[in-house]
Order: C-alpha cells, then structure tokens, then sequence
C-alpha cells in the first residue's frame, strides 16, 4: 500500500494539490479557490485527486502521513479587516505607540509610485482601535530593572474595561519586557483569571526582541488573527477527519518550515505570506536534488512577480518584514515583490509606455477573458505576441478572445503613442521584462551577489513565457522551469521540514565572554528542542541553525550572520566576527568594512528544524535528444530578432522526455503552462523532466 | 537626423537611471552609523550630466532635489580640463561650493566610457559633525561661517583613484567622531561607485550615443510635462509670506524673520520672487543654492504625482526664482547658515505654497509645523561620547484637498521620509528614561480636512555625566504656520524644562542652547499638528465621531470648532441639533 504527502497551496484562482507517493511520483490538481471558505476548495482538490486517481477519497486520505497547506486565512483576515476584536494593554504613555508607527506606517509595504500619491499614503485603519487600548502604571528600564512595580489595581481595571468592551483577543506589549517579562505574565495571568476564553499574547512570549514598535505591532497581529485561524484549522481538521485523514494537518509558516495545528494556533502570525515561500523551498529541494546552491527565484503570477535567493543552500530570511504595511519582528523567507503579471495594465504616462503596478485581477481579468476587461494587460500582449494559445489557456478552461486584445491594445496604448498595435504588444512585453529584470538584479547586487552564479527558478502561470527574457541580461548560468511548474508551491509545502523559530534580544558589545552568548543561544535551544519533543517530532537529527542579527558600533541596521555550532572559545567568536565583517563587505562593498567602530550583537536566532520524510523523485534516463515526437503543431508568433511574426513549432510538454533538445524559436506547452524559448536559444528537458533553458 | 524615440526603450532606459539612483540611496541608508542619514533620510543622491543637468534623483530628501545641478556645475567650471576618472570630489561651503549647510558634505564623481566625461554621480548626506563651537553645527551663536565649522570648496579627495592622504588627514583631524565619520564616507563613496558601475553597464547595452540621446529626451518630456502643469496654474501674480521666531541671536530674540515671495504664473512659465524678504541675519539664512531647490520642490509638490519619481533637469526649465542678495534667502560670506536647510527653507516652502494655494487650492497642501527636533551630546550607554539628532518630538503636517495630514511626520520639508527611533532603542543608547510618548489632543488645525496631529513627550535625563541638548533648527513656538481653502492654523509648538533641583519650569525657544541636563531633569516637547484645508464645518460628521473616539480632538472642539454635537455619554451624532448648529452658522 503506498503512502502518500500532500502539499496544498491555497491561491487567489486556484487550490492547488501536489501529491507525493512514496515511489517518487508527483501529481499536481487543481480546484478553484472558495475564498469565503477555503476548506471547501481543498476538499475539492482532494476529490478531484480521488477522481483522476481513481482512488475513493477516504483511502486515498487514509493513506496520508503527511498532510501540509499553506493556508491564506490569517493573511487574508488582515487584508480584508476581518480579525478578531482586539484589546492592547500597554506601558502608561506609550498607548499610542501603534498609531505613531515609528512613522512608518504612512508608506511602509508601499511601492515607490504609490508613496508619491497622498491618496495612498494615508496610514492604515488601526487594527486595535485607540478606544481598546489601555496603559497600565508599571517601568522597567533598559538594563531590565523595575523602576515601578505593576500597580495591580490599575491593572484590573484595564482588564475589566476591556472585559466589558467585549474584547476577543488580548494583547500585552510592554516596555522592555524582551529585558523582564514578570509584568507581562502577571497581566497575563490576570486576564486569564478574570477572560478564560478571550485568547491573550505576551509579547515577551511570543517576540522577545528590542524594538517596542515592531514588537506590539506583531504582538496586535497574533491577536488579530488568532481566533480566525482557530476556528478554520478546527473545522478544516474535523471536515478532513470525516473524510478519513488520520493525521492532523500541518501549516505552512512564513520561516520555511511547517508546524502542527496546535502551534500554529499559539502564533498564527507566523503562517503570514506563506504561499511564496513555498516556491521558495520548492526551488531549495530541487536545487539540492540537480546539485545547485545559488538559486534565483521567481514567480510571476496574475498580479505580482516575487523573488526570493537561496545562497550558499540557504534561504535569505528578513526581519523585521511588513505585513499589511506593519512592521512585523516575525523573521521570515525574504520575498520582494512588484506588480508586474499576467494581469498588470500597461499605461501611458506622458510618452512613456508603462505596466503596473495596476492588475486587472482575476476579475474582471485581461481583455481577452471577454469578462468586461476594458485595460490592456501583459496576458492580451502575450496573446497577440502569438505566445498564448487562445485555444489552450489552463488546457482550455478559458477561452481568450484575441480581437478584444487587439481593439484595447490599439485603443489605450497604440493609437496615443502613433504605433501599430503588434509594436505596441511587443513594447508591453518589453517593458515588463525590463521591470523584472531590473529587481533580479536589485536583489542580488544590493545584497552582495554575482547574479552569474546563480541558476534562474521560473514557476507560477506567466513566468515561464517571460522568463528567457528577463532572465537573459542577468548572466544567470542556466533557467530551469520546474516540472511542477504552476503548482511549484504546494509541492515546496508538501516537501517542508518542520520548524520553530525562536528568537530574544541582548544587546552585546564584542569582544565579549562566550558564555554569555551561549548562554542566550541554550536557552533558545532548549526551548525548541521541548517544543520539537511536545509534537512528538524530536529527532536525532533535529538541526539548530543559530543567527545573531549584528551591526557596527552606533549603526543603525543590522544585518544577520549565522553561526556555524557552539561557541567555546574567545577565537570562534573572533571567527563569528569575521563572519559578520566578510557579509558586511558583500553588502556594502570591499573595503567597507570598519573594525575600529566595533561590532555589537542585538539578536540571537535560532531555527529548530525536524526532517519530515522526503520523496524520492522519479528520475528518466535520456534516449534520445530528439524532440520531434512531441511537436504538435506551427503557429506565428513574434520575435524581434527574427523580424517580427517568425512560424514557431509548438511542442507539447506531456510528450517531451528527458534528453529532448529544441532550439528556439519554440514554444512548449502544456494545460498548465506555456514556455517562450525565444530565437537561437536552447531547450532541453532534464532527466526530473524540468526544462531548461540556456541563459 | 534625429533618432527615433521608441517609448519601451525610452521607458526602460529611464526606469533604470531611477533605480540606480535609488539603490545608492539604499547603500547610504543601510550602512550609515548617522541617524540622520539612515533614520532621518537626510541624504540626497542623484545622476548629473557633464555640464551638471540633472538626470535622475532619488527623492528620498525632496527638498534640496536638484542641488547638484549648482555643485557639479561649480566642479566642471573650476576644473574644467583637469577630471579624470577615478577622482572624487568633496564640498560644502555655501559660498564656494554652492553647499547648503555645513554638515551637509557632497561628493560626486566622473563617469568616464571610452573616454568620454558623461556623468556625475553625486551624494550629499548628513555628517555627524563638521568641526565648529558644538557638535553638530546646530549652535546658533556663531560669530561668522569660520565658527560654524569646516568650510570646504570644490576639491578632489580622490586624485586618479588615489586617497589625498594629507587631505584626509586634514578633514578627519577636524571633526570630533572621526571613527564613525570614516565610515560614513566610505559609505558616501560607495555608493558613487554603485552609481558608476551601473551606469558603465546602461552604455555598454545601449551604446553612449543612444543613451545620451534618451536623456536628453527624458528632459523634453519633463519640461513637456511640467509646462503642462503650469499651464493648469490661473496666470496671475499670488504672494505669500512666512516668518521664523527669530535667528537665535539674543539681541533679536523674538525678532520674526520674514521671507516673502510673489510667484507670477503666465502660460506655462513661473517665476517666483523673493523681493521683500528681510536682510541676511544669523545662523537661519538659506543661500542661494538651498532657496532655489525649495523654491522649485515646493512648485512640484502641486503637480501631478506620477511625475515625482521622474523630475529631471526638464522639470526646472519652467521655473525661474530670483532672490535679491544679502537677504535670508540669498546671504553673502560671511554670514552663518547652520539652521539654513529646514529652517528658513521651510519659510521659503510655506510662503511659496501659500501663494500657490491661492492659485490652485486643490493641489496645495496646507502647512505643518515646520522643524521640532533637537540635537544632544553627551556620554551614551556604553561610555562613548556621542552626538545624535532626536525626532520623536516633531509635529504633524497638513491636510490636503481629500485628506488628513499625518499625523507626528515632522517637517514639511522631509515629506515624511522622518523615522522615529523606538523609544528602547534610544533608552538603551541614549542617556534618557522616556516617561510619556502620545499623539496630542487639539494640537492639529481644523478644517473640512483636517492637519495631522503633534504628539506630548517627556524625556528624562538620566547620567550624572555630561548631556546637553541644542534647540538648533527648531521653531513656529512664536510664529504661525498657514492654512488653505479656509480651513484653520494649528496651536503652535511649545516646550520647556522642568529642572530636578527646583521643579522651576524653564521655557525652550527654537535656535538655543546648549542646555547642559543633570540626571532627573525633565525635558517636554508639546508639537502642534498640521493646519486644516476647506472649512471645518464641513468635515463629514462621522469623521468627526471618529476623532473623538480615538481621542484625536476633544468633544468641546468637535461642538465649538467643528459643530458637530456628540452624546457625551454614547458619542453617537445628534444629527438634529448637528444640523442645525451647522445650518445657522
């Protein structure tokens, strides 16, 4: 009886299924997304996998050891202002501290052209509104001292004004409490007394770092969402249950890592924007399969295009990172985004042909959708480009109509600049590519890295139609469109380890003794390693990966440098410094670096990671290199180097076997994704079946 | 012949020149040991070309935008034949270096492709110290620019790629956080070659010929673009005014020092004229080259805002600005400028704004409260002598035609690019114990929109060691700010020092110091908010609910300013009485 991983990435559009069986098969399926309910849409998915598998759904669930999803309803809870009602009780003074926002909160999470329009940059509505805030009487200073004692009286008023305000959720964010958390598990235990079901979050226990902004910030956001993922993750267990899973499912988090029901009840803020950084860990699985360690990633979706770097084999992480343009202290998988997709509206701006960051959405979509959409988009571009089959788009659940791309590409872009409308497609296109192309390389050279040594992931529905293009100037070796393609994220969910991560603030000038920073790292470690033993997981081979966030004397930004093991002699310190010096000079520059200012620690890190069990993908010998098998068909399409419309083969993806070679120009496509290998470059597929492209 | 322009290429050629601008600014941000370059953003980085037109900014510090139009000029006259690659310039002297204030030092390089002298890349940040009587040049004392500190011309800190060791030595010889300065300019030059870099790559693409080509079509097409804005603008002639407290000086304490301006708009040209504005005093005068940036931001912020990112040397073609000599807004040497950059700008903002708001009221923003910050010196935490400049105190700006001002921004001048430091990390740097840290009541001004709020915060000092604070560019404690479409100006700023060893209160002017603090001395900062736009009675009332609910404005001003009347109780709206409050006015 085979045994079965699943990985679900709840989309906008689509749910999407990657199932893994223990033989090295993958299949991927996909239901429409339900929004209002998006266990309704998982279900679906699970029944069209019992469908096309032929399997009844409760063997095919009974069957499942591990059941992993990236879910979107914490994030979409804050999106959409659909969070629970939330009490904050804070330092007296400092009640405002997340209205002021450090200032941020007027433009953080926007995109540069957005900051310029003050319709946009009015601050976000309160998650916490003033009237739920309340400041108690109590101080610790910064070396953790108490310079008042928590007045309990007004402590209990605060909690009965917020009792009778009928409040959901508590959060407690007080000074310094990463330094001395006494007073804010006093409150705690307080309101636990007096609310035994009104859910509350210390800061202190769930983000013990400096930074009293950030950290209410974050703090807010757990509460916010904590009984809405609560109630979903009960009623998402009990409907799979009924169907026959016997395993409770797991949740993709934000750092990389899945983590049980449970605790991702206790810090639901950790499950934010995980759907990307399921791609991402997709990517490091397969990189670390085909022996790549510098991968390149990225998704073009409908309305966005995200990247993400994994260096050296590691993901890039970043912290603190903003969440529905709060600054949030939760480290998570960098991913740096702009509008550009499949969707995005292609405008002029006085003379200057522009695309973004407007999206046309799923609804109405591009023009050619024929569902009302009045702006050209990048889709209607690359439908008359020739690249999109109108015929075939999602294997033809959706008929594109290429006349409504036309008359709204002539009409809104072609007409204004004085050009024809096929110039005016191929203009869309370029642009878009420049766009991408011009944040690959922000997130490579800003952080230090030689774009030429990294491999190109392309995955999500448009990348693979752009990707030789915006992948061309970078100089990155070689351009890998995985098998999975557009379902890349539920695979990386269903092939992620579990993990906790696990951080709290001292600040250290070094030279330093060496117990004192290991003293912080074992109390961290040992932690994680109880919470690892509680769900049941703990392995010998449970791995601790430890990071401290690091910075010149006086600076203002730290940077995060890893640390290799335990700390026991002053020259592995001196090895953790030069560490943090050599990924200095890579950010900013050789010679950058400066010793005499001295270095300081701010934060310890740790990532406690069990190994969940890992497919053994199914690899092809190559026959033959051959591709003639698979072509199904010519039709025009547009290249500019081959001067304009060139007759392009078609190749279909089902049929093309590992070793195939073609050379552009060609298109390869599949019910799921359409591949551009533009004029005098090289295809091939690999022996995992992903295609590659030459750079 | 001329070459055809294909917008695609146009676009992505441009994109790029404003991203490369950007990511020097990243580089600045990242690793500078200065708040007030990292966390105020008090930095400004561009593109210029070789006869020093701008190509391309990065707007995080808008209002001296454009500065290195004056600066690289001033480079290309006096060296002429004599820039090679790998120099490196270095200036800030106001009269020499068309500098702005002191601490204010610019660098800029060549960027040389087959041979040719194409681009300036250019950085200009805020340093922490310049030399001078206090750290950080905000001391208002001066008795000449000698004693505000270093004044450097135009002069070339790299020759060829080498270090002018003697040079250095000279400059670093001079400041007081020489450590941290160091790498502070490092920082600064990195970024030039981050700018240079991606520049060679743009014309190694697209070859030089074309790139100039698209440059100088992206000045057409800004020039094309602003002139079309001006045009929106009623010709007519519009005046303004707007006053500091005073210069500091203590013979002319409470001295308002005016800065008045006619703007004249005719077709699609603006010329804006500061005859009127009083003669040169002290340490707040803006020179010439500061005036005609602020004079010329102050115009795009009335423009549409898909232009922002774009201004180039196209956008100033428009636009004249004259300033009579030895006056506030065009001193002669030797007068002191240390306050200049938001302080007399910011007057030169406001009265430019004001004239334009009654031009095109729809486009204009009312005014905040101008700079509230304050600069202090000491011992920190770890017993290192340090000099910051400290933010959590500055005010709100004003509302504009469909919104509320923000809240605690700071100056206008900043456009919000002002951080504020969390208060754990100032206490666990600083020597202070911050006792209260809220958004004010009241303290914005009405309007159908209204300003943004000031905030209340009181600082404790806590070192039995050394600690002092300058006022430096602080002000509109005695002077008022200016609101627009009738709505109305916001209760000044106010701030004072309650003393340990008497409780004796001791008012706190803008443009004085050094108070010298002992430990427990307590130092309010009470900001006012942003002033209104339209009228307030016709803010919607629910607005007006909300502010009361969330304790921005008080249930007195929601009924005596806003007349709205709100059960004290249950706070939901009398529309009755409402309305007829409203009605019979």
């Amino acid at each position: 009886m085979p045994s079965y991983t699943i990985g679900i990435d709840v989309g906008g559009t689509f749910t999407d299924l990657v199932l893994l069986d223990d033989s090295g098969h993958t299949r991927q399926f996909k239901a429409p997304s339900t929004p209002r309910d998006p266990s309704q849409g998982i279900l679906e998915a699970v029944e069209v996998a019992s469908r096309q598998m032929g399997l009844p759904a409760e063997d095919l669930l009974g069957r499942v050891l591990i059941f992993a999803h990236g879910s979107t309803v914490a994030t979409n809870a804050i999106l959409e202002r659909r969070g629970a009602k939330v009490g904050l009780i804070t330092t007296r003074g400092f009640e405002d501290t997340i209205l002021i926002m450090r200032g941020l909160g007027r433009v953080a999470g926007l995109s540069e052209s957005e900051i310029t329009h003050y319709s946009r940059t009015d601050k976000p509505v309160p998650v916490v509104p003033r009237t739920l805030i309340q400041g108690v009487m109590e101080r610790i200073d910064y070396k953790g001292a108490v310079v008042a004692p928590l007045n309990l009286e007004d402590a209990e008023r605060a909690v009965e004004s917020l009792a009778r305000k009928g409040v959901e959720s508590i959060g407690i964010c007080l000074l310094w409490s990463f330094a001395n958390p006494t007073h804010e598990e006093e409150l705690k235990a307080i309101i636990e007394k007096r609310l035994p079901h009104v859910s509350v979050t210390a800061s202190s226990q769930l983000i013990p770092v400096i930074g009293e902004y950030e950290r209410t910030a974050t703090t807010v956001l757990n509460c916010y969402v904590q009984p809405v993922l609560r109630v979903y993750m009960e009623k998402l267990g009990e409907l799979l249950k009924s169907k026959g899973l016997k395993r409770s499912p797991m949740i993709m988090q934000c750092t990389g890592g899945v983590v049980p029901t449970a605790e991702a009840n206790e810090k639901p803020i950790f499950t934010l924007n995980s759907g990307p950084v399921g791609g991402i860990v997709a990517s490091s699985f397969l990189g670390g399969l085909l022996g790549y360690e510098n991968l390149l990633n990225t998704d073009m979706g409908g309305t966005s295009f995200d990247v993400g770097l994994i260096a050296n084999g590691s993901m890039l992480m970043t912290a603190p990172s903003i969440v529905a343009r709060y600054h949030v202290s939760v480290p998570m998988v960098e991913i740096t985004s702009i509008g550009s997709g499949g969707g995005s509206v292609a405008w002029i701006d006085v003379n200057k042909l522009r695309v973004g960051p407007q999206s046309a959405g799923a609804d109405p979509g591009p023009a050619c959708y024929a569902r009302g959409g009045e702006e050209p988009t990048v889709t209607d571009a690359n439908v008359i480009l020739g690249y999109l089959n109108p015929d075939y788009f999602l294997g033809g659940r959706i008929q594109l109509n290429r006349k409504l791309s036309e008359e709204v590409i002539k009409r809104k872009i072609a007409e204004t600049l004085q050009m024809d409308t096929v110039e005016a497609a191929a203009g869309i296109y370029e642009v878009v590519n420049a766009q991408m192309s011009d944040l690959l390389r922000k997130v490579t050279v800003e952080r230090g890295y030689d774009p030429r040594e990294f491999v190109l992931f392309a995955y999500g529905g448009a990348a693979p139609i752009h990707c030789a293009e915006y992948g061309k100037d970078l100089g990155v070796s070689q351009i890998i469109v995985p098998l999975l393609s557009s379902t890349h994220s539920a695979f990386g969910i269903a092939v992620s380890d579990l993990n906790h991560s696990l951080s709290i603030s001292e600040h250290i000038v070094l030279p330093a003794k060496v117990d004192r920073i290991e003293a912080n790292f074992k109390r961290l470690e040992e932690r994680a390693l109880e919470m690892l033993k509680r769900e049941g997981v703990y392995q010998e081979s449970s791995l601790l990966q430890r990071t401290l966030d690091m910075r010149y004397g006086r600076q203002v930004h730290e940077i995060i440098v890893p640390v290799p093991g335990r700390l026991t002699t002053p020259e592995d310190l001196e090895a953790v410094i030069a560490e943090f010096e050599k990924r200095y000079e890579m950010l900013y520059g050789k010679g950058a670096a400066f010793k005499e200012a001295g270095v300081e620690i701010i934060t310890f890190r740790i990532m406690a990671s069990a190994r969940t069990p890992k497919p053994v993908l199914k690899r092809s010998q190559p026959t033959s290199s051959d591709s003639w098998q698979a072509l199904k068909s010519r039709r025009m399409a547009f290249f500019r180097p081959s001067g304009g419309f060139t007759e392009t083969p078609i190749y279909d993806s089902e049929k093309l076997r590992a070793g195939h070679e073609l050379t552009g120009p060609a298109i390869v496509e599949s019910a799921t994704t359409t591949i551009v290998i533009p004029p005098g470059r090289k295809g091939r597929v690999d022996e995992y079946l992903n295609f590659i492209i030459s750079a | 012949m001329e070459k055809k322009i294909e917008p695609g290429l146009l676009s992505v050629i441009w994109n790029y020149l404003v991203t490369t601008a950007r990511e020097m600014s990243n580089v600045l941000v990242r690793a500078s040991t200065s708040v007030i370059t990292a966390e105020l953003m008090d930095h400004f980085v561009g593109i210029y070309d070789a006869r020093g037109g701008m190509v391309a900014a990065h707007t995080v510090l808008p209002p001296i935008m454009g500065i290195g139009r004056f600066q690289v000029r001033d480079i290309v006259e006096k060296y002429r034949k004599d820039i090679h690659p790998g120099d490196v310039f270095i200036f800030n002297c106001p009269y020499t270096a068309h500098g702005t204030h002191l601490p204010d030092w610019s660098f800029a390089a060549p960027i040389f492709f087959q041979n040719e002298l194409l681009l300036f890349s250019f950085s200009k940040g805020h340093q922490l110290d310049t030399s001078g009587a206090f750290p950080g040049g905000y001391f208002s004392g001066a008795y000449d620019i000698h004693a505000e500190g270093l004044c450097i011309p135009p002069i070339k800190l790299y020759s060829k790629g080498r270090l002018q060791k003697d040079l250095w030595d000279l400059l670093m010889n001079n400041v007081r956080f020489r450590q941290e300065q160091e790498m502070d300019i490092k920082t600064m030059i990195a970024a030039l070659k981050t700018c240079e870099e991606r520049c060679l790559s743009l014309f190694r693409k697209y070859g030089k010929k074309t790139v100039k080509t698209y440059i100088d079509h992206m000045y057409d097409v800004m020039e094309k673009s602003a002139k079309e804005e001006i045009r929106r603008i009623p010709d007519g002639t519009y005046s303004g005014e707007s006053a500091a407290d005073d210069d500091g000086s203590p013979q002319r304490y409470g001295v308002p020092v005016w800065v008045r301006c006619n703007v004249e708009v005719k077709g699609t040209r603006i010329k804006v004229d500061f005859s009127g504005s009083d003669p040169q005093v002290n340490f707040i005068n803006s020179p010439w080259s500061n005036t005609h940036c602020y004079s010329c931001i102050s115009i795009f912020t009335t423009f549409g805002p898909e232009l922002a990112l774009y201004h180039n040397e196209g956008s100033f073609r428009p636009i004249e600005v004259t300033a009579p000599e030895r006056t506030v807004v065009n001193p002669r040497y030797p007068a002191t400028v240390g306050a200049c950059p938001v302080n007399v700008g910011t007057q030169i903002m406001f009265s430019v704004l004001q004239a334009l708001g009654k031009a095109r009221p729809e486009r204009v923003i009312a005014g905040g409260v101008g700079n509230f910050h304050f600069a202090e010196w000491g011992v920190d935490r770890k017993g290192r002598r340090y000099f910051a400049g400290t933010f959590n105190g500055e005010g709100g700006t004003g509302a504009v035609c469909g919104h509320d001002g923000w809240p605690h921004l700071g100056p206008d001048s900043c456009f919000g690019a002002l951080r504020k430091g969390n208060v754990e990390v100032i206490e666990s740097r600083h020597p202070w114990i911050v006792r209260d840290y809220r958004l004010r009541t009241d303290s914005a001004g009405a309007g159908k929109w209204r300003g943004g709020l000031g905030v209340h915060v009181e600082w404790i000092s806590d070192t039995e060691l050394e600690h002092a604070i300058v006022t430096g560019p602080s002000d509109k404690i005695t002077t008022r700010s200016y609101a627009v479409a009738g709505g109305e100006v916001q209760p000044p700023n106010e701030q004072y020092i309650i003393r340990a060893r008497n409780r004796e209160k001791e008012i706190v002017y803008g443009k004085r110091g050094p108070f010298f603090l002992e430990k427990g001395d307590i130092f309010i900062q009470n900001s006012g908010g942003g002033a209104g736009w339209g009228r307030a009675m016709e803010r919607d009332p629910e607005a007006v609910r909300s502010d009361v609910l969330n304790g921005y404005i008080s249930l007195r001003s929601a009924q005596e300013i806003y007349r709205v009347i709100l059960d004290p109780e249950t706070l939901t709206i009398d529309q009755e009485a409402t309305q007829k409050l409203r009605g019979g006015a």
